[in-house]
């Protein structure tokens, strides 16, 4: 059984990483911007769903660079190119698993800026991005540089 | 008539010692490094238990942080209020000066309390996280998984999101904003511990604007409890907005204690236990005593 199917946390995920070997740490290092970029798109839809305020929700939307559905497009082709070592499928399929449910949800989103309207598709999208993130977070492997925050440098760390 | 409404105390939760000069002190570079303690504020009065900033929640981040960061001793908030007689349960109220995680990432330690921030704060998340990998650095220290919890609590009803500078959030006690400077929503806790308007016992609870007292002075020194040093302020190491704006917003807290650089809290400084009646508790940790309030007793004594 793979490591990612087992539900890791993080640490153990790392833990498995310890024994890979040169293809997994290419691997990492071609997957890790689409990492962050996945990260970060669940980070603006988590974001989209905290303000309660229409007119703010709508002025964020239309202040963004590229809207959260061209970003997950861009993401789910990107991760499509990417050919994963034997020991990196199973981390890639998942990494694709949640570009589309991202993509889905950036869709429904924009088209309904009406945020929070509906408590019960509020909560399924809250659900969605939840396991979304937990999947995110099980791919991670901060040791190798996939992780959620990004730390160095940021207030109160030292050490660098 | 009150004189102390509110018992304030600073309760460290975990720290690092290697921290260099120059993250705490814009510029001092070269300088050695120091202790950083990490550290939340419990304010209780008024039938309210009230923290500033929550920590992190070590089961997220823990061992990395501690390998690659050296920090070290993090205690769950349940056993850091404990030493207050006090478990997460009863808190019920939050205010979150900004969301770096080790301020906002263990809001889910705290099932029943009404949180608020800034969503000035919020907003600019989401277009931080919009802009291109290149220009990610704004989001530095910043958890998605955080901004999720904080949405799930949009969805329970217990978040507020403020829009600016807010008089008696609840009584006392306001909470004022320094927008573009650590972040760009940070917002900073004034206390008005005898309730009167205008106030003569105030206590500016700082959040992140400012880490030290050499942040505020020129080679500060501790003598019989208080801070004396020449007036001199610099910007903390870390800015995502204007070093220039933190510096304005240092001086209009300082204002508002009156320039009595005791009265401002800088939560990261390794100081503090020299300046208020303080314990080290039994995992190590400082609990800092900045006010009791008429009705409470000692937790240091």
């Amino acid at each position: 059984m793979s490591a990612l199917t087992q539900r890791h946390t993080l640490t153990n995920w790392s833990a498995v990483s310890a024994a890979k070997g040169d293809d997994w740490f290419c691997y990492v290092a071609c997957i890790k911007p689409t990492y962050d970029q996945l990260i970060r798109l669940a980070g603006q839809i988590s974001g989209m769903l905290i303000l309660s305020d229409g007119e703010t929700r709508l002025e964020v939307l239309m202040n963004m660079p590229r809207s959260l559905s061209e970003q997950a497009e861009e993401v789910k082709a990107t991760l499509m190119r990417i050919k994963p070592p034997k020991l990196g499928v199973d981390h890639l399929r998942h990494m694709v698993s949640s570009a589309v449910k991202l993509n889905g949800l950036a869709r429904t989103l924009e088209a309904q800026v009406s945020v929070g309207a509906e408590p019960a598709v509020t909560c399924h999208w809250h659900r969605e991005l939840s396991e979304i993130l937990s999947l995110l977070k099980c791919a991670s492997d901060p040791w190798s540089g996939l992780q959620p925050v990004q730390f160095e440098g940021c207030c109160a760390c030292c050490a660098h | 008539m009150t004189k102390n409404a509110y018992s304030i105390r600073v309760l460290e939760y975990a720290f690092a010692l290697n921290c260099p000069e120059s993250a705490v002190i814009y510029g001092a570079h070269n300088e050695g490094i120091r202790k950083l303690p990490y550290a939340y504020v419990l304010i209780q009065g008024q039938g309210h238990n009230i923290m500033v900033d929550v920590g992190y929640n070590h089961a997220e981040y823990g061992g990395f942080l501690a390998d690659k960061f050296g920090v070290i001793n993090w205690q769950p908030p349940h056993a850091v209020l404990a030493e207050c007689d006090l478990t997460p349960e009863d808190i019920d109220v939050v205010i979150l000066t900004h969301a770096h995680f080790d301020h906002m990432g263990n809001i889910q330690a705290f099932p029943n309390a009404k949180f608020y921030i800034q969503e000035r704060e919020i907003s600019n998340w989401i277009s931080a996280m919009a802009q291109p990998a290149h220009m990610q650095w704004a989001m530095l220290g910043t958890d998605p998984s955080d901004v999720l919890r904080v949405a799930d609590l949009a969805r329970q009803g217990r978040l507020v999101c403020l829009k600016g500078e807010v008089e008696d959030l609840l009584p006392g006690i306001d909470v004022h904003t320094a927008f573009n400077t650590h972040t760009d929503g940070c917002m900073w806790v004034k206390v008005r511990n005898d309730l009167a308007r205008d106030s003569q016992n105030v206590w500016v609870l700082a959040g992140d604007l400012v880490y030290s007292y050499k942040n505020l002075l020129d080679d500060p020194k501790i003598v019989g409890g208080e801070v004396e040093g020449d007036l001199r302020l610099r910007p903390v190491g870390l800015a995502m907005g204007s070093m220039v704006n933190l510096i304005h917003s240092s001086d209009e807290m300082l204002k508002h204690v009156g320039y009595q650089i005791k009265r401002l809290i800088p939560v990261h400084e390794q100081l503090l236990p020299q300046v208020f009646p303080s314990r080290i508790t039994e995992a190590g940790l400082q609990l800092i005593e900045v006010s009791l309030a008429d009705d409470d007793f000692s937790r240091v004594c």
